[in-house]
């Protein structure tokens, strides 16, 4: 009537549930686990659960995996998206627990797949009622649940090292070597050369990965790397950039917000790529980032400096402020207005700036806030190194030098006038497009930036910026490239900012001998070309990711968050207490029944029982339903002596259910006959390997 | 043992006439011997008349009577009827075929339901009650009713609680072309069963009854028995369970068997082998799992299967 299911070996289970725990660095719950499902091999109680039973711990298993799901949103930043499978699926193990639990707890050894869907029950029901015949799918969840583990285990943050590769053969190697028959020394090398297979691919793999890697090259958007910017000046096409929200500005008095707030600033241009030079002696340093210092006012959070003895103390308070919020990952560029004095308020582990003015942050939390001051006239980088500040690259020397004869660049008295002559200049002339049809010729002379200024006259803001820069060295002003955003899209109802991945930007920034000052040389009808209107999914997209994030800091706030934790424990705990205590009362004491079902008394033993490990090493288990006479007699024959064991039989019968005492002669004599037969299988064993 | 081997002759006396069905006969007489009464279902000319009749030839002092149901065989017609004595103007009752000693009821499913059930009483108390008034029957009281399976045409399936008064319901099935060709060979000349001599007298067949019940049958093998009974009650798949007649006659089979084979007390295996003669045919399947394609004995197979046995 119903075929035969194979349930994983026994610890195999509970092993894997440790290694799961081992490699995703949850040890104490893979152990809570494991002790779970593998103590119902010692404990002597089950449940008789129904088909019933199973849909609802489907049901808690969805309830759990849904419960996980919203947990990793609330913690994960915009980019935790791509990794929010993967972690839903490292917590596989935890999430299906109560399945396995019915499976392991349960007395019966199969699952119907009906219990997983709705409208297949419904089917079934409706198929009871009418009589028609239903084809059932049985198996034992315990295999399912093997799997869910090594994948999740797979996904674990301890997955590349070394140990993983031979749990996960070894585990695997288990599960079959118990399902197939085959000389366990056969096996060792059948697992050993397919272990071997599965490292080479995985090698191989890795090699592929990192040569694809290396072949398409860093991507992200502009500023993601204070060393490093490839600007797409000379690329043909359209840029694409993304319309999503990644930062927003609140500033203290809702309306003066910087035009710009910088990324990173970089100070040499080679290739198409902007660079981060320092001098000999700057760059002995081993590391280019510096900690910030901080400084204690009043009570409340301390302030970080930008540069010590930039700003007086006292003064700090009256400067004008902004608030910054949005999603931050570890190491990332933190965007500042380009005369920021001070931050406060943020919750990180450290925060950096580099000679540049970069100011990198270590964010404790996905999600960051706090708030930004700045002062006219503030700096916070280092006065420029004329070696690279003045510094045109060979291959624009000559146009860069003639454009800047041509206006007359070297007349004008001040840094300021000049940046104005460019700046005309660039309005004048010159036209802001995203799309690029000219191609740059192969060889370097003109170059990109060569034809953008003498041909083409249109560009994007690299352009603009990159040809600004070069003229304004070129004219004998200090002069570094920035990347970062341009505020420019008010949320007049909330009296804030709003900076999106299509708002960055790049521009110049000059010494004016005695600080540095951003001057933005891309015309201003950019803007308008940007802000394109706003779409439906833009407008869902922005209010759940507002929603997101003002939640995510509602909720960490000290006070939010010890609530919280106590209501979610308080909800936990309440819910677990009343499925231990329904389960508790409805459980089946198996423990005396599984010794002899059918009486009080212990079960007697023969000698014909001291038999069954040897006998199981070659039928393997005895099916319960199947007397042990019956069942020893298939090895007749084949393995031992059929007259030997129907003699053993009977005797053993004679004194296992014979109500009348056995005279001890027959005992002994069914001992010997026991050892003989002993022998004669463990003859037929070595015969057969 | 003397009774095994008194077992063993009738037995052999039987299966000499009855070709090929060593399995069947035993249990037959097993029934006999342990007070039930058999039900043999087979398709037409498998032998189960020949069987009833090669039993009651074997045994001396035996009386033995035959009633063939037909759709229009009253109950009257089985267990006697009252007729009016002219000359002394009082009812006197005629005895019908049912006071007897070994009774084949030959197609019992051809007659009317209600025929069927005045059978009841007869094999469920060993005694008739008409008219009010009650007849005891003699202490050999053996019923072997044949059918042909309730698919054919012009049957009356047997009401479930005339089922479960049969202590066992066994199958004949076809016998292999060898043994048929012997069946050809002995019945040449006449039929054996014209030269069957009895082997066994009567007061023998209550002597073997008599060991049977002294057999001994262990705590934990009553237990195992009820399990397996028990395992029937409180299935989807079953609609009527099996009663406790049924472990009683599980019980009781298992210990005539024994004493076939000659051993003093019953083992799990003799349980096993005739759980499913006693058991299946008690059992009413839910409809699903009738028209999925199950029948009772699988069922009650699969129950052997599944409750633990003693070791």
């Amino acid at each position: 009537m119903e075929s035969e299911v194979h349930p994983p070996p026994r610890l195999l289970i509970g092993t894997s549930l440790l290694f799961w725990g081992a490699i995703t660095g949850n040890a104490v719950l893979g152990l809570i686990a494991a002790m779970l499902v593998e103590g119902a091999n010692w404990i002597r109680f089950r449940w008789e659960f129904e088909d019933a039973a199973c849909s609802r711990a489907w049901r808690i298993c969805m309830i759990l995996m849904l419960i996980a799901s919203s947990l990793i949103w609330l913690d994960g930043d915009s980019a935790a998206r791509h990794t929010a499978l993967p972690k839903l699926i490292a917590w596989m193990p935890l999430l299906l627990l109560p399945l396995q639990f019915v499976q392991s707890f349960g007395t019966r050894d199969r699952i119907a797949l009906n219990s997983f869907s709705f409208f297949s029950k419904l089917h079934r029901k409706r198929n009871r009622r009418l009589g028609l015949s239903d084809s059932v799918i049985n198996f034992n969840f315990g295999n399912l649940y093997f799997i869910a583990i090594i994948t999740a285990t797979s996904l674990g943050t301890h997955a590349q090292e070394r140990i993983f590769f031979p749990g996960l053969v070894l585990l695997v190697g288990w599960l079959v070597f118990s399902r197939v028959s085959i000389r366990p020394l056969a096996f060792c090398i059948l697992v050993l050369t397919a272990g071997l297979i599965g490292l080479g691919g995985q090698i191989g793999l890795r090699k592929a990965y990192q040569w694809v890697d290396n072949l398409s090259g860093a991507g992200g958007y502009p500023g993601t790397d204070p060393t490093v910017n490839k600007t797409a000046i000379g690329s043909l096409g359209k840029l694409k950039q993304s319309p999503e929200m990644l930062w927003r500005i609140k500033p203290s008095d809702g309306k003066t917000a910087p035009k710009l707030i910088r990324l990173a600033t970089y100070n040499r241009y080679r290739g198409v790529s902007w660079k981060n030079k320092l001098p000999e002696e700057l760059r002995a340093e081993e590391n280019l980032f510096r900690e910030l210092t901080t400084i204690e006012i009043t009570d409340g959070d301390p302030y970080y400096l930008v540069r010590e003895g930039m700003v007086q103390e006292d003064v700090l308070k009256e400067l004008p402020s902004l608030s910054i919020r949005g999603a931050a990952r570890a190491g990332v560029l933190l965007p500042l207005p380009g005369n920021v004095a001070t931050l406060q308020g943020f919750d990180l582990d450290s925060i950096e700036i580099n000679q540049l003015g970069t100011v990198r942050i270590f964010p404790k939390k996905a999600i960051i806030s706090g708030s930004v001051r700045w002062k006219d006239g503030a700096t916070p980088e280092a006065p420029p190194w004329p070696e690279y500040d003045l510094n045109i690259p060979k291959e624009e020397q000559e146009i860069v030098q003639q454009i800047s004869a041509d206006l007359g660049l070297s007349e004008f008295p001040t840094a300021g006038s000049k940046v104005a002559r460019i700046r005309q200049w660039f309005y004048k002339e010159f036209e802001y497009t995203r799309y690029l049809s000219i191609r740059p010729p192969l060889n370097t002379r003109p170059s990109a930036v060569g034809i953008f200024l003498t041909k083409g006259k249109r560009g994007h803001c690299e352009y603009f910026a990159t040809a600004a820069t070069l003229l304004l060295r070129a004219a004998g002003v200090p002069a570094r490239y920035c990347v970062g955003f341009s505020v420019m899209e008010r949320d007049y109802k909330r009296g804030e900012y709003v900076i999106r991945g299509t708002h960055g930007h790049a521009w110049s920034r000059y010494w004016d001998g005695t600080r540095w000052i951003d001057f933005d040389a891309t015309p201003p009808d950019w803007l308008a070309a940007e802000t394109s209107g706003e779409t439906k999914s833009q407008w869902f997209g922005d209010s759940y990711q507002r929603l997101k994030e003002d939640f995510f800091l509602w909720r960490n706030r000290p006070k939010n968050r010890v609530a919280a934790t106590i209501v979610m424990w308080l909800i936990g705990l309440s819910v677990l207490a009343f499925v231990v205590k329904r389960l508790w009362k409805s459980k089946v004491a198996v423990g005396k029944e599984k010794l002899n079902p059918y009486s009080s008394a212990p079960p007697l033993r023969t000698p014909l029982h001291d038999l069954e490990s040897s006998a199981r090493s070659i039928l393997g288990s005895r099916p319960e339903g199947e007397t042990f006479p019956r069942w020893l007699a298939r090895l007749s024959g084949t393995h031992i002596s059929g007259s030997l064991l129907s003699e053993a039989i009977s005797l053993h019968q004679r004194l296992r259910f014979d109500t009348e005492p056995a005279p001890p002669a027959q005992e002994e004599r069914l001992t010997s006959l026991v050892r003989d037969l002993e022998k004669q299988i463990r003859r037929s064993g070595t015969q057969q390997l | 043992m003397r009774e095994t081997e008194l077992a063993n002759r009738l037995e052999d006396a039987v299966c000499a006439v009855v070709r090929g069905q060593k399995n069947t006969v035993r249990r037959v007489l097993a029934c006999m011997f342990s007070g039930g009464h058999v039900l043999l279902e087979d398709y037409p000319g498998t032998g189960k008349t020949t069987l009833a009749k090669a039993i009651s030839k074997s045994i001396a002092g035996a009386e033995f009577k035959r009633v063939q149901f037909t759709p229009d065989l009253l109950p009257s017609d089985i267990l006697g009827v009252s007729v009016l004595n002219a000359r002394t103007q009082e009812f006197r009752f005629h005895k019908g075929p049912v006071f007897t000693d070994i009774l084949l009821a030959d197609e019992i499913n051809r007659a009317s339901p209600r025929t069927q059930s005045a059978l009841l009483e007869a094999m469920g108390e060993r005694q008739v009650t008409v008219e009010g008034d009650r007849y005891d029957l003699d202490g050999l009281f053996f019923v072997i009713a044949t059918q042909n399976p309730v698919e054919f045409r012009g049957t009356y399936p047997l009401p479930e609680a005339q089922m479960d008064r049969f202590a066992m319901q066994c199958r004949l099935g076809y016998v292999s072309a060898e043994e048929e060709a012997k069946i050809l060979e002995d019945q040449r000349e006449k039929h054996p069963l014209k030269s069957m001599q009895p082997v066994l007298s009567r007061e023998e067949i209550l002597e073997v009854s008599a060991a049977a019940r002294q057999i001994r049958f262990s705590d934990e093998l009553r237990h195992y028995a009820v399990a397996l009974v028990a395992a029937t009650r409180g299935v989807p798949e079953i609609q009527l369970a099996a009663s406790p007649r049924a472990s009683l006659a599980l019980m009781k089979i298992s210990q005539v068997m024994a004493l076939f084979e000659g051993s003093e007390f019953v083992t799990p295996e003799v349980i096993q082998s005739v759980a499913v003669d006693v058991i299946a045919h008690r059992l009413v399947l839910a409809p699903e799992s009738r028209y999925s394609g199950m029948d009772a004995s699988e069922a009650v197979a699969d129950i052997i299967a599944k409750v633990p046995a003693p070791v």
